[in-house]
């Protein structure tokens, strides 16, 4: 309501004539509800990750090319850490003896690291993408 | 210990305090030979900042409670959720104050003073409760270790030193560019940093499957890494990618395109209707037939 009665004050009134924000805001919300909706319903190849003193388990995944994955991570250890891959362009905070789900891909063929961001020095991993029918670490 | 938590304070705490610089730009006139006394004068009478700080740290301390219940909602995308909503929420009420902020425009263009600071209020809010849950989550982590607690404490306060010092940088090179260079310079930067927070939203979304990524579109990790201090300062102030997908390079144009077009009309419009208001014909027929209106 607020919003109508900003929008009906000069100069804003001409804009919102044009526009008809209220329309377009309604149009927006559903064509986003409607590419989530697709997204979700989408079944992604899974890969399991754990996280034990410090250390990523396994250390290298293999992942096919041009695929979007389901990457399920598990912090078997009592403190927090974050995955985190500037290559990947992820982050997420893992609590103590909880999972987290991310999905990474489609990516090209290349070496892609990861690394726990509170223990960089030991929690570390890769991620190589190769081509289709290529080795599978689970 | 003491470079991770110096590279941990710049990443989550540099973004308050550029978005805090970048909000007091569009408060504080611009007025020449300006003492620090002038400054910490003005500042006083931002209630709008206090009552952020305030409500923020409220809400770090609820957010640090419960976020690993949080993150287990929505199928474990509780956390990606609520985060881009906020990014999304500082995105809209920069690009509104960015809009509504035209320092350049005639003289009936609307103060909108109550509704900057009512802005400013949330974006400060949102900004320091999403950084300040997130480096609080890595103090919790490490206060426990007594051994590190030296290191902790002396890369907290390299880290608030460093950021400190960039805030002030960039208010004052700011500052100077809107007085001498061009006066929308500082509004243009809170567009691009907005723009910046809507491509985070996006990253979260597309972590969690909620936004389709498509391909990456390029990988500047050698040129630029985003784990440099400048590449710190870029991701935080311009929303730097190094391995951006098309979805959030296609955002990022669009979501930076349409504030600037909409300011573009409503300065035209308001052009118009404040020369036909003051009879000014001459000049109206001039503006129109340069091409201005």
């Amino acid at each position: 309501m607020k919003l109508k009665v900003f929008l009906s004050k000069s100069p804003y009134k001409k804009f919102n004539e044009i526009l008809d924000i209220t329309k377009s805001i309604k149009l927006f919300s559903f064509v986003v509800l409607l590419m989530l909706t697709f997204n979700v319903w989408a079944k992604r190849p899974e890969y399991v990750l754990e996280l034990k003193d410090n250390l990523f388990y396994p250390e290298t995944i293999h992942i096919p090319a041009g695929q979007k994955v389901k990457l399920i991570i598990y912090n078997r250890d009592d403190s927090v850490e974050e995955f985190d891959s500037f290559d990947l362009n992820r982050e997420k905070v893992l609590y103590p003896n909880q999972k987290a789900v991310i999905y990474i891909g489609p990516l090209p063929e290349g070496t892609y690291q990861f690394f726990g961001e509170f223990h960089p020095y030991s929690a570390k991993g890769t991620v190589i993408i190769t081509s289709p029918g290529g080795k599978n670490a689970n | 210990m003491l470079i991770n938590s110096v590279i941990l304070f710049l990443q989550d705490a540099l973004p308050v305090f550029l978005i805090t610089a970048l909000l007091l730009l569009r408060f504080i006139g611009l007025t020449n030979q300006q003492g620090l006394t002038s400054y910490l004068g003005q500042l006083r009478h931002k209630k709008w900042l206090y009552q952020a700080i305030i409500f923020a740290l409220v809400m770090i301390f609820i957010l640090t409670k419960n976020m690993a219940v949080i993150t287990q909602k929505f199928s474990g995308m509780g956390a990606e959720v609520i985060f881009s909503v906020a990014e999304l929420v500082v995105y809209l009420c920069c690009t509104v104050i960015f809009i509504v902020d035209m320092k350049n425009s005639n003289n009936n263009w609307p103060n909108n003073q109550r509704l900057k600071e009512k802005l400013a209020l949330v974006i400060l809010f949102m900004v320091l409760s999403l950084n300040g849950t997130h480096f609080n989550i890595y103090l919790n982590g490490f206060w426990a270790q007594t051994e590190q607690l030296e290191s902790l404490v002396i890369g907290m306060i390299l880290g608030a030193g460093i950021c400190i010092s960039i805030a002030i940088l960039l208010y004052f090179t700011l500052q100077y560019c809107d007085e001498n260079i061009c006066v929308n310079t500082s509004r243009y930067i809170l567009l691009f940093f907005a723009v910046g927070q809507l491509i985070q939203a996006t990253s979260l979304l597309e972590q969690v499957d909620l936004l389709p990524n498509g391909q990456i579109v390029w990988n500047s990790q050698q040129l630029l890494s985003e784990n440099s201090e400048l590449g710190y300062l870029l991701t935080a102030l311009f929303g730097y990618e190094a391995t951006p997908s098309t979805m959030q390079l296609a955002l990022y144009s669009i979501a930076l395109l349409i504030p600037i077009i909409i300011a573009r009309f409503l300065a035209k419009k308001n052009r118009r209707y404040y020369l036909r208001d003051n009879n000014q014909d001459v000049l109206l027929s001039t503006a129109r037939k340069k091409g201005d209106l």
